[in-house]
């Protein structure tokens, strides 16, 4: 999975391996001396790395509950997929000190596949200018992407993952958010291989263990469709991607009976996915359910719920109609929109989306907001832990300050989607008609996102 | 009442048992009699501890004492309102958690096993008092925190904290005056809400409080006269608190004395604590009280009598449990005589060893089927790596 194989293949990346190196260690021990620190106790309970669904207590509640022969899904206490605890039962049967370790791994193998998504990622995107470079006007040459260019994007992306502080706090918490990753990270690896066995079952896996990527089957099914028409141009299109959706269903069908296997009952489903459908926890989190749903009338509560829950995946349709010929950007995309839309987020991912944006780094100067979305992105994360001692510990704030950080949180993550789209289609439109194009009295167009 | 159905039998069988024992040798209504002198037929208990902070250790002791004693004489935790304004037992600055002691020789645990308290904290109040006792409480109450008395029910009011001349003050910040208490008393009778009260007060000037009483069928009993401090007992040097104040310790060493099928009187109970132990001089009010309290158990309100019913007819238990009808001197013989077993209430706190831990906690097993559904999963996952 190293990038030196790789090197021979292709003459314009040339190998690093050393920063590699750099980066593993330094990640890797941030992350070993946080959990061995005293800080690792505090961190386990905040609400901003840790929410019902991932929050280690519960997961240690859950193996304890499962020792005295009890199912785990029985109360309100529980609401991790059968797998996964399937998986820490094993772990802590073995060795307690294996957990930790485990999570080290964890952050480490999505370290790895981050950096797969980006060779990957960056080979599809050299790819893909070879084919449309015919269509691109002759002044956009400066525009192009050159290997050169792309030879730092995994290794950046690696960086972003590894040396993130939100994803180190997530893994000293013991989160599972860094689970959640790896099998998004997998997802995104093998949808860009496009193997369509190897993808629908990542993708498969992604949307059993958190609710949400079951959205990414479209750009999944839409690049496979693709990828196959550009093999053999006689493919049809929607057999395609209804086979993708066939395996895609098989997979998840088959993840969920194994599920079932476990306790030979279907507690596990109202517990996992009718949770995070339903979101009754209304706890105080990162997300933006909890406040609108504690001050809710019991008699409007359904139709607010499907509101909320359709605004966290409707976004794929029309992404899908404007993006049809970038399914990889599409993709990602939806990375970042379920990290901010979802019922009980965490910094763990909203982290992962920060890490993919390196491979998109030839938009950034077309980018306008980057300097308030950094602003406004440090100012939550320094102020939501702030905010939350105030209110809950002083009592000298309110739920007021603390939901507006949320707020000022989920604006920071919504101005870079909406920012990236914007400079991604502006340098496509560039890429068309030139740097600078003129309209016919020869003034500069101006452009807008409509 | 609900609660009394089983007892209902239970208190059936065993007077009937008595019937024909005695049925031979004397008139059964001069026997029976004596059973049915008090005129209630369920107690009930309100426990008030009005202190908060952990200098006032020996208030939730005193409270828990009296809790522990009328449990134990047979109140169900249904008919027991306890208040305790704080949490000693949990308090972190208590080197002995979960248990509050009433000696510093930690004779006695007055916390026990299964204490069950219905307001705690912040909602030990006046005004939550004084709804519990009036039964003026908002229809969301649960059962537990709801004094459901009616025309026949003994109650036992305890309170315990800081008062002074006409007040008792309630966790730092509001009092309760002897007025509003006797007007609560007041409220009560006529809503017909008790049979009997025994109001009892473990304070400074603690008498000053059923001064102002004016309900029938009060006894009020007072730890310390008007200009008079009651003073607690020791103190307790590994917690350094005192633990227990002065009449309560001797009411608890009293009442330990007392077991449910006890004849020991009110009169005894004002005996309590004399001046020489208890450096205050108890008091007590009996003039709104219509019988002699030379004759009242102290059963009657400390403990629970059992509902019974009266019938004329004799009834003979067979060994089967088939009863068969008789009266009188027809009845079989066979009993007359014959010496019966010591019949013996039951211990109402229940045995340690019934809480004990199970040895072999029972371990969850991956089953088999699961483990195969998985292995075939992954060998499908491998085979498509392979495609």
């Amino acid at each position: 999975m190293s990038a030196e194989p790789r090197a021979e293949q292709r003459p314009q990346f040339r190998p690093v391996p050393k920063a590699l190196k750099y980066i593993f260690g330094l990640g890797l021990g941030a992350r070993a001396v946080l959990m061995s620190s005293h800080l690792a106790g505090w961190l386990q309970d905040r609400l901003e790395l840790a929410s019902p669904v991932t929050s280690w207590t519960r997961m240690t509640e859950g193996l304890s509950l499962l020792d005295h022969g009890i199912s785990p899904y029985e109360g309100d206490m529980f609401h991790e997929t059968p797998l996964v605890l399937m998986l820490f039962y094993c772990l802590s049967k073995i060795w307690g000190g294996l957990i930790p370790i485990f999570f080290l791994l964890v952050d480490l193998v999505t370290g790895c596949l981050v950096h797969e998504v980006g060779t990957n990622v960056c080979r599809h995107l050299l790819e893909k200018q070879g084919r449309h470079v015919k269509s691109y006007s002759t002044d956009s040459l400066s525009l192009l992407l050159t290997g050169k260019q792309l030879n730092s994007v995994p290794r950046l992306m690696l960086g972003a993952y590894l040396l993130n502080p939100l994803t180190i706090a997530s893994c000293a918490a013991y989160s599972t958010t860094g689970l959640h990753n790896l099998v998004i990270a997998g997802a995104l690896l093998a949808a860009v291989q496009g193997n369509r066995l190897l993808a629908t079952l990542a993708t498969a896996v992604a949307s059993y263990q958190c609710v949400y990527p079951e959205i990414f089957i479209i750009p999944v099914a839409m690049y496979i469709a693709q990828r196959e028409q550009q093999v053999n141009p006689k493919e049809d299109y929607v057999t395609s991607v209804l086979h993708t959706l066939l395996s895609y269903a098989l997979w998840l069908s088959s993840l969920l009976f194994l599920s079932f296997l476990c306790f030979l009952s279907w507690d596990f489903f109202s517990a996992t996915v009718g949770f995070v459908m339903l979101a009754p926890d209304l706890t105080p989190n990162m997300g933006l359910f909890w406040y609108f749903f504690t001050e809710m009338f019991e008699h409007f509560r359904i139709f607010f719920l499907c509101v909320f829950q359709l605004n966290a995946v409707f976004y794929v349709i029309p992404l899908a109609v404007k993006l049809r010929d970038h399914p990889m950007f599409h993709l990602h995309l939806l990375v970042g929109l379920t990290a901010v839309f979802k019922s009980y987020p965490t910094f763990g991912d909203a982290a992962l989306f920060l890490s993919l944006l390196p491979v998109w780094g030839h938009c950034f100067k077309y980018m306008r907001n980057l300097f308030l979305v950094v602003c406004m992105w440090l100012y939550s994360i320094v102020l939501a832990p702030v905010l939350w001692h105030l209110w809950i510990y002083y009592g000298s704030a309110n739920a007021n300050f603390f939901y507006a950080v949320t707020l000022a949180y989920a604006t920071a993550q919504i101005f870079l989607l909406t920012d990236l789209l914007y400079a991604f289609l502006r340098r496509e439109f560039h890429l068309r008609h030139g740097p600078a194009p003129k309209e016919g009295q020869g003034m500069p167009i101006l452009m807008n996102l409509k | 009442m609900a609660a009394h159905s089983g007892r209902n039998w239970a208190g059936l069988m065993f007077l009937c048992l008595l019937f024909v024992s005695v049925a031979a040798s004397s008139n059964v209504e001069d026997q029976v009699g004596g059973f049915f002198k008090s005129g209630h037929t369920n107690n009930w208990a309100v426990l008030v501890c009005t202190s908060r902070f952990w200098f006032n250790y020996r208030h939730i002791a005193n409270t828990l004492s009296v809790y522990r004693s009328v449990k134990r004489l047979g109140i169900p935790d249904s008919q027991i309102i306890l208040m305790l304004a704080d949490d000693m037992a949990c308090n972190p600055r208590n080197p002995r958690p979960a248990t509050v002691f009433n000696n510093a020789n930690q004779h006695i645990n007055v916390y026990g096993d299964n204490v069950e308290v219905d307001y705690r904290g912040y909602e030990v109040t006046v005004e939550n008092f004084i709804r519990v006792l009036t039964g003026r409480l908002p229809p969301s109450t649960p059962r537990s925190k709801r004094l459901l008395t009616d025309d026949r029910s003994n109650v036992l009011v305890y309170m315990t904290g800081h008062g002074g001349e006409g007040f008792l003050k309630f966790q730092d910040a509001e009092e309760i005056s002897n007025v509003e208490l006797a007007d609560a008393f007041q409220q009560m009778w006529q809503k017909n809400r008790y049979h009997e009260i025994l109001f009892m007060i473990d304070t400074c000037q603690a008498v000053s409080m059923y001064h102002k009483f004016y309900s029938p069928n009060v006894i009020g009993i007072g730890s310390a006269q008007v200009g008079e401090d009651s003073l607690s007992h020791h103190v307790d040097p590994s917690i350094g608190v005192y633990i227990i104040d002065r009449y309560t310790y001797y009411l608890l060493e009293f009442l330990e004395t007392v077991t449910p099928d006890s004849k020991k009187t009110l009169a005894d109970l004002f005996r309590v604590c004399p001046k020489r132990v208890c450096v205050s001089t108890p008091g007590v009010r009996t003039d709104l009280f219509t019988r002699d309290p030379n004759t009242v158990l102290i059963t009657d309100f400390f403990g629970s009598v059992r509902n019974v019913e009266i019938t004329t007819e004799t009834i003979t238990l067979k060994r089967n449990d088939t009863a068969q009808l008789c009266s009188g001197s027809s009845c079989p013989g066979s009993r007359r005589g014959k010496r019966r077993k010591k019949l013996a209430y039951a211990n109402q706190f229940p045995v340690e060893a019934a809480y004990e831990e199970e040895v072999t906690k029972p371990q969850w097993h991956f089953p088999m089927y699961f483990v195969a559904a998985l292995s075939v999963f992954f060998i499908t996952v491998v085979s498509a790596f392979r495609i």
